[in-house]
């Protein structure tokens, strides 16, 4: 890795960790409404 | 060669990563990242391995496992993906499996194609929708710019055929890699006589005792046919919302749908109704006995709409993003 790809990952790492920090709250969130409760009857 | 990295993350995302990998092989080095655990997925892609290689990585969850352990599978995962290879693109396939090693992707400026399911239409993926600003994201179908108006449209991204299409006069029916054990139980009651039932991860002894005569197998077990070959003999296949829709269509097989009420993580009624639509199928709408008999016989007097396969425009669209605008590959 040369100083020109470090710094780019220098300079995206504090983006990065809010990024994997709001994926994980979103995925977190609950499941995706779905049409099963209607759909569950049988 | 240029190096490509494929995000298998089982079942039908495997399914994607294998069609895929049909057309990318000609032109790139592949490699690929899969489940821990997923030795099917292993088996179907290792055919495709030149010089690249397969890793095993934890996957957060699946459609029906509980929320408790996914921040510690998804911990694990991210110190498994930080130390990914520099590789020319990855290629998302769905699910939350994808995540990890594209943070990291997008961290060490690699490209990232982000896949959409062909069964999504009312809204998209979480893991499409969290990607999709880091991504270059492409859709199967027209309909899926109203969920993903900056997708790129290539189609349906289908396996090549492997066999000509036969009949064999059975019935198909299969629930994915993690099965369908409802629809299992009322095919099991019907009493059908020719059946070609694969269980996927579910235990399948009871339908062994009660019926001899079926072809019965899950995702451990070696049968002596190859499944693409099942599949290209059936005469309907039934079968749950995912990928083996798609490979029933690369066979012009009359398809009957039955979604998975046990999946609370996924597509819902919805979105089977516009894919049944689209694929012309047959969806079914109550699961009891008259109404299965009822749509097999009104998919076998239906033919599958015929579709261009995304795959090849995906890897047109590729080969362009690598290797320049002039570049084609046949």
């Amino acid at each position: 890795m040369n100083a020109k790809e470090a710094l780019g990952i220098i300079i995206r790492l504090p983006i990065f960790f809010a990024y994997v920090f709001l994926a994980i709250i979103y995925l977190a969130k609950g499941d995706d409404p779905c049409y099963w409760d209607d759909y569950n009857e049988y | 060669m240029k190096k490509i990295l494929l995000l298998a993350g089982g079942g039908g995302h495997t399914g994607y990563a294998y069609s895929l990998s049909q057309y990318l092989k000609e032109s790139f080095e592949l490699s690929y990242y899969i489940p821990e655990g997923d030795y099917l997925s292993e088996k179907r892609l290792r055919q495709f391995l030149d010089f690249g290689d397969i890793k095993f990585i934890a996957k957060g969850r699946d459609p029906d496992s509980s929320n408790f352990l996914f921040p510690f599978k998804f911990a694990k995962a991210l110190v498994q993906s930080a130390f990914i290879k520099k590789y020319d693109l990855i290629i998302s396939l769905g699910s939350n499996f994808c995540l990890p090693p594209c943070f990291f992707a997008w961290l060490k400026h690699i490209p990232i194609i982000n896949l959409e399911c062909a069964v999504r239409f009312t809204r998209p993926a979480k893991t499409v929708d969290i990607l999709k600003h880091i991504a270059l994201t492409v859709i199967q179908w027209e309909d899926q710019k109203k969920i993903l108006p900056n997708g790129v449209k290539i189609g349906v991204v289908m396996p090549k055929p492997e066999y000509h299409p036969w009949n064999g006069k059975y019935l198909l029916v299969t629930g994915g890699s993690q099965g369908h054990k409802k629809l299992f139980d009322l095919v099991d009651k019907i009493g059908l006589k020719r059946v070609v039932l694969h269980t996927g991860s579910i235990n399948n002894e009871a339908y062994r005792k009660h019926h001899p005569e079926w072809v019965i197998f899950n995702d451990s077990e070696d049968i002596n046919e190859d499944f693409q070959h099942l599949l290209a003999g059936a005469e309907v296949i039934v079968t749950h919302l995912g990928t083996t829709v798609l490979e029933a269509l690369s066979y012009s097989k009359p398809i009957v749908i039955v979604v998975n009420p046990e999946w609370r993580r996924t597509v819902g009624y919805e979105d089977a109704e516009l894919l049944a639509q689209r694929v012309n199928g047959v969806l079914l709408e109550e699961m009891n006995t008259p109404n299965l008999l009822n749509a097999i016989n009104e998919a076998k007097k239906k033919t599958p709409i015929p579709f261009q396969n995304g795959g090849k425009n995906l890897t047109r669209l590729i080969v362009r993003m690598l290797y320049g605008q002039g570049a084609i590959i046949e």
